[in-house]
C-alpha cells in the first residue's frame, strides 16, 4: 500500500524494490570521474548511427537490454515500461519502445522525468498492479542543443553558469522481489518560477524548486536532514547548489553542505572549465543507478533522497518573454537491511 | 518568508556580478582574436595585390572569399566552436562568423535531407542578418538618396 | 609594416566593442552580428565608413559591418545611376561575390562534414 503523509509526500507500506539498474554514457561522461561505474558507453556521440536521434534511440535500447540482461529475467516477465527524454514528443522513448513488446507509458517532466518514473512506477508495484516494472530516461548533448538552443557547431561562448546536457541513458527495474535496494517514499513537488529568465542559468532557477521539494518532504516525515546520508540533487551544477545550500541556510539548516550531492557537478568532475555542470534528463538517473546505487549495496550510505530538478525551457515561450518554471521530484531509496541479515521477507 | 524573498531580489545582482567579474579578461581575448584575423586579412589583401596585380578594390572580394572559405572548413572540422569558446565575439563579429552561422546549421540537418534539411536550414541563424542588411541597407540608401535629390 | 599593426589595432578594438555589447547587454551571436550589419550601413549612409576603411584597411573590410557599407555602396551606385528603383537593382551588387561564397561554401561543408558535437 502507498500512504499519504501531508499534502505531497507518499509512504509505501508494501515494500518495492529496485532490482536491477543499467546505465549507458556518452564519451565525454566516460572520460570523467564516474566513467569506471557506468555499464557501458558509447565511443562516439552517433553510436554507430546516421543521426544523433537515432544515436539516442541507441542508447535507451542499450541501457534497457543491458538491465533486463543484468535482472536475470525474460522480456515476458516486464509487465510495464516507463520512459522520457527531453526531446519534442517524446520521440526517442516512444521509437525506442517500439522495438519492445512492453506496455509503455511516456512521462515528461524536463530533467526530472527520472525519479518522477521510479515514483509512479513504484506506486503500482506497491499496490501489486504490476511485478515487474522498467523505467529509462535518456538524453543527449547534439538532441538537446538542436531542439534547445543552437546548432552544435555554431560559435557560443557561454557564461560559467551554462551546463552541459549529459549524452546517455539510465534504465532501472522497479520489482516487488527483494532486492538489496528499497523504494521508500516519494514527493511530488509543486511547480516553482521565480522569474529567472536566463536559460543558460538553469542550475540557479531549479535550486529553488529543489529547495521546495526537500523541504516539504522533510516537514511531512518529520526527519531532518540527519535522517539520510545524503541529499542527491538531479543538476543544479555549481552556482544553482550554492544557491539551495544558502537556502537551507536561511532556513536553518547549516548542514546542508555535507549532505548535498549534485550529480551534474559529480559527472564531469569539478575540475571542468568550461562547463558548471551536468545537466538533462540522463544525468540523474545515470549517477544515482550507478554510483549511488552502488554505495547503498556496499553501505556506505544506508538512505538517500534523490531529488531530480526539472526546468521547461521552452523556446517560443521564453521568446515571448515568459519565465523558466521549474519541478523537482524526490524519491528516498534505502538499504534493505533485511535482505542483509537473510531474513527478506518480502 | 521574507528572508526567502530577499534572496529572490538578490539574484539579479549576483548574477551580474559574475558576468562583470570577466569582461576584461574577455574583451582582451576578443580583442587578439579580431586583431589576428584583420592583420591576417591585411597580409592576403597585400599578396593578392601584389602577385595578381589587382587594384585595391579588386582584391577585396577574394580576400573576403579566403577567409570565408578558412572558416567554412574550420567548422567543419568542428574548430571554430572551439575557437569561439576562447575568443567569444572576437571570431563572431568578423565575416567568419556569418560563414560559421550559415555552414554550422547546414550541417546541422543534413540528415533531414538536401532540400529540407540543408536548405530550408541554412538561414536559421544567419537570415536574421540578411534581412536586417537588406532592410537598413534598403532604408539608408533611400533616405541619402532622397536627401541628395532634394539638394540638388 | 604599419598597416599592420593599424588592422590588427582597429580590427581588435572593433570586436571587443562587440565583445563588450555581448557580455554587457547578454546579446545572443546572431543579435551581435545584426547590430553590427546595421551600424555599419547606417555608418555609411554618412560616408563614414570608408573613411575607416581608407584608414583601418583589412580592420574594417572583414568585420561583419562592412557587409552592410557594401550593400548600401552598391545600392548607392546603381541609385545615383538609374533613379530610386536603382537602389533595389544593385543593392547586392558589390556583396554578391561575398555571399555567394558563403553559401557556395556553407553547402559544400555541410555534404562533407558532420557535425563532431
Amino acid at each position: 500500500m502507498v500512504q499519504r503523509i501531508g499534502k505531497q509526500t507518499w509512504v509505501i507500506d508494501e515494500p518495492c524494490f529496485i532490482k536491477e539498474t543499467a546505465t549507458v554514457v556518452g564519451p565525454d561522461e566516460y572520460e570523467g570521474p564516474l566513467g569506471h561505474v557506468f555499464d557501458d558507453h558509447i565511443d562516439d556521440l552517433y553510436a554507430g548511427q546516421s543521426s544523433w536521434e537515432k544515436a539516442e534511440q541507441r542508447l535507451v535500447q542499450k541501457a534497457v537490454s543491458q538491465c533486463i540482461k543484468k535482472a536475470g529475467i525474460s522480456e515476458a516477465e516486464v509487465d510495464l515500461y516507463a520512459a522520457g527524454d527531453l526531446m519534442s514528443q517524446l520521440a526517442t522513448s516512444y521509437y525506442a519502445a517500439s522495438q519492445l513488446p512492453f506496455p509503455f507509458l511516456g512521462a515528461f517532466s524536463a530533467c526530472a522525468t527520472s525519479m518522477q518514473l521510479v515514483a509512479l512506477t513504484a506506486m503500482s508495484v506497491s499496490q501489486r498492479m504490476v511485478n515487474h516494472a522498467l523505467i529509462s530516461t535518456s538524453s543527449h548533448y547534439g538532441v538537446a542543443e538542436k531542439q534547445f538552443r543552437l546548432p552544435i557547431e555554431h560559435v557560443k561562448q557561454r557564461p560559467k553558469t551554462a551546463m552541459k546536457t549529459v549524452t546517455g541513458a539510465g534504465a532501472a527495474l522497479i520489482s516487488s522481489t527483494p532486492s538489496p535496494i528499497a523504494v521508500q517514499s516519494f514527493t511530488f513537488g509543486r511547480v516553482i518560477d521565480w522569474k529567472v529568465k536566463d536559460p543558460t542559468d538553469l542550475g540557479q532557477a531549479m535550486a529553488p524548486a529543489a529547495f521546495s521539494t526537500i523541504d516539504d518532504h522533510l516537514q511531512a516525515m518529520g526527519e531532518s536532514i540527519d535522517d539520510y546520508d545524503a541529499i542527491v540533487t538531479g543538476d543544479l551544477s555549481m552556482f544553482g547548489s550554492t544557491q539551495l545550500q544558502r537556502l537551507f541556510r536561511e532556513r536553518g539548516v547549516e548542514k546542508m553542505d555535507l549532505k548535498h550531492i549534485d550529480c551534474g557537478q559529480l559527472i564531469y568532475g569539478s575540475g571542468s572549465k568550461t562547463f558548471a555542470g551536468g545537466s538533462g534528463a540522463a544525468c540523474c538517473p545515470v549517477v544515482t543507478f550507478s554510483s549511488l546505487f552502488d554505495h547503498l549495496r556496499t553501505g556506505k550510505y544506508r538512505r538517500i533522497f534523490v531529488v531530480a530538478t526539472g526546468a521547461i525551457v521552452n523556446r517560443s515561450h521564453l521568446q515571448q518573454g515568459e519565465t523558466i518554471p521549474c519541478v523537482a521530484h524526490g524519491v528516498v531509496f534505502a538499504r534493505n537491511e533485511a535482505l542483509e541479515e537473510g531474513r527478506g521477507d518480502g | 518568508m521574507k528572508t526567502i524573498d530577499k534572496l529572490k531580489t538578490e539574484y539579479p545582482k549576483e548574477r551580474k556580478l559574475l558576468i562583470s567579474n570577466q569582461w576584461l579578461q574577455k574583451s582582451f581575448l576578443a580583442f587578439i582574436a579580431g586583431g589576428f584575423i584583420s592583420m591576417f586579412g591585411q597580409w592576403i589583401w597585400n599578396v593578392y595585390i601584389t602577385s595578381f596585380s589587382l587594384t585595391e578594390k579588386e582584391a577585396i572580394a577574394p580576400m573576403l572569399a579566403t577567409l570565408i572559405v578558412i572558416s567554412g572548413l574550420l567548422t567543419g572540422l568542428g574548430w571554430y566552436k572551439k575557437l569561439s569558446r576562447i575568443f567569444g565575439a572576437g571570431v563572431i563579429v568578423p565575416i567568419t562568423g556569418f560563414t560559421n552561422s550559415l555552414a554550422s546549421a547546414a550541417m546541422e540537418y543534413r540528415h533531414e535531407g538536401l532540400v529540407s534539411g540543408i536548405g530550408a536550414n541554412m538561414f536559421r541563424i544567419g537570415g536574421a542578418v540578411l534581412i536586417y542588411g537588406v532592410v537598413s541597407a534598403y532604408v539608408v540608401s533611400m533616405v541619402r538618396l532622397l536627401v541628395e535629390t532634394i539638394i540638388q | 609594416m604599419a598597416e599592420y599593426i593599424v588592422a590588427f589595432i582597429t580590427g581588435g578594438i572593433v570586436v571587443m566593442v562587440g565583445q563588450l555589447l555581448m557580455d554587457l547587454l547578454q546579446l545572443s551571436s546572431a543579435q551581435l552580428m545584426v547590430i553590427f550589419v546595421v551600424s555599419g550601413a547606417i555608418l555609411d549612409g554618412f560616408h563614414l565608413y570608408d573613411r575607416f576603411i581608407d584608414f583601418a584597411g583589412a580592420g574594417a573590410l572583414v568585420q561583419m559591418s562592412s557587409f552592410g557599407h557594401f550593400l548600401v555602396h552598391g545600392a548607392m551606385a546603381e541609385g545615383e545611376r538609374s533613379g530610386f528603383l536603382g537602389v533595389s537593382m544593385g543593392l547586392f551588387e558589390m556583396t554578391s561575390a561575398s555571399f555567394t561564397t558563403v553559401i557556395v561554401v556553407s553547402f559544400f561543408v555541410a555534404i562533407m562534414f558532420r557535425a563532431k558535437g
